[in-house]
């Protein structure tokens, strides 16, 4: 079996080198960890730290 | 409201009420049923207004849950495998894991514990009676237990929860906004929802799953945004755009599918505690992207964005 597979067209796919990329990511956001709640999300929300339920499922 | 002509399927058929003669409490999302009993003795239930739309009809059970009341939770036996940095720590078991969250407010006692098994299907859940006692009702998954238990039980090979906004155009294509807290989500989902034939199925959660065709469908959930919007529908997914602030106009760029896949990761709510799941999100998105056109979408926040993307799409 060749280890570089034509392409249907007989051509083959052009190789593209690795690269690295850098993405955002926002860790309180990703994990669930803290609400949102009138646009303030974490401890600085008061209403997380005196509340021990998060009632907005804000983003 | 006028729905699209094509495609939108209802994903919760026949309504019904949330809460139970028999001390129940069910709802659908994503088709995946949750369902839970309070135990003989245990906390009266309660629905938030947000769920009332997400009946679960005759959706098959997905997770089914007790809940109890306890006086006092103890702590998790097990070690923790990960730390959200917020309310809550998930913990392994011999056969399952435990959530238990915590709050300043009520010490180190935890004043909820979710006990799931392995797969997520089925578990108890604690509440504190003097957290939660004086409560007329109380809904057990109140943020962001619902969420995290939707979400573990999707990454056993079932889908992903993607930080977006999801619009159903006039011609019913299923198109995904996704981004970060302030990118721009309900800013553009309030601009789609004046657009006449247009439905909203989520400002703020999406979840995607491959539909009995095999192709990627983009489901509403409750758990919406600012704006307020969720509908308990599905569409086949068409689009795919990464929301960005915009400077001098409206721009769209086509994105690469290894970046594409890398973008959706990061908005993305994922089992990160868990190596078999991230594995499943990573092939999910990578059949994603390989099948759905992705791009950056750099927008002002007025209805021409609308009009960008009905000329592109």
């Amino acid at each position: 079996m060749s280890e570089t597979p034509e392409r249907a067209g007989g051509s083959k796919k052009p190789y593209e080198p690795p690269q690295i990329i850098q993405v955002s990511l926002r860790p309180e956001e990703a994990v669930l960890g803290n609400c949102k709640f009138m646009g303030v999300a974490g401890p600085a929300n008061s209403s997380c730290a005196t509340i021990p339920v998060c009632f907005s499922p804000g983003s | 409201m006028t729905m699209p002509a094509t495609s939108l399927v209802e994903t919760q058929p026949g309504r019904e009420s949330l809460v139970g003669p028999d001390s129940s409490l069910a709802f659908a999302v994503a088709g995946l049923r949750v369902e839970m009993h309070s135990a003989p003795g245990g906390p009266p239930l309660a629905a938030p207004s947000t769920l009332e739309a997400f009946a679960a009809g005759a959706c098959p059970a997905g997770i089914e849950l007790s809940v109890h009341w306890a006086d006092e939770i103890p702590a998790p036996a097990g070690p923790a495998v990960f730390d959200s940095g917020g309310v809550w720590t998930l913990h392994r078991r011999e056969s399952g894991y435990e959530f238990a969250f915590r709050s300043p407010a009520w010490g180190d006692t935890p004043y909820k514990l979710a006990r799931m098994d392995e797969n997520f299907r089925r578990g108890q859940v604690w509440l504190s009676r003097r957290v939660f006692g004086a409560r007329p009702g109380v809904y057990p998954l109140e943020y962001p237990l619902d969420e995290l238990l939707v979400i573990h039980r999707l990454s056993r090979g079932e889908g992903v929860e993607v930080h977006g906004c999801g619009v159903v155009d006039a011609r019913g294509r299923g198109l995904l906004f996704t981004g970060h807290s302030g990118a721009g989500k309900s800013t553009l989902a309030r601009l789609w929802a004046a657009s006449a034939g247009v439905c909203i199925l989520s400002d703020d959660r999406i979840i995607l799953r491959r539909g009995v065709e095999g192709n990627v469908s983009m489901h509403g959930t409750p758990w919406h945004g600012e704006a307020r919007l969720a509908l308990p529908l599905a569409v086949p997914l068409c689009g795919v755009y990464v929301l960005e602030h915009g400077r001098a106009g409206n721009e769209i760029e086509r994105l690469a599918p290894g970046q594409a896949a890398a973008e959706l990761m990061s908005r993305s709510f994922l089992p990160f505690h868990d190596a078999a799941g991230l594995g499943f999100s990573l092939q999910f998105f990578a059949g994603v992207v390989g099948e759905v056109p992705c791009n950056i979408f750099r927008f002002l926040p007025d209805g021409s964005a609308v009009r960008e993307i009905e000329g592109h799409v």
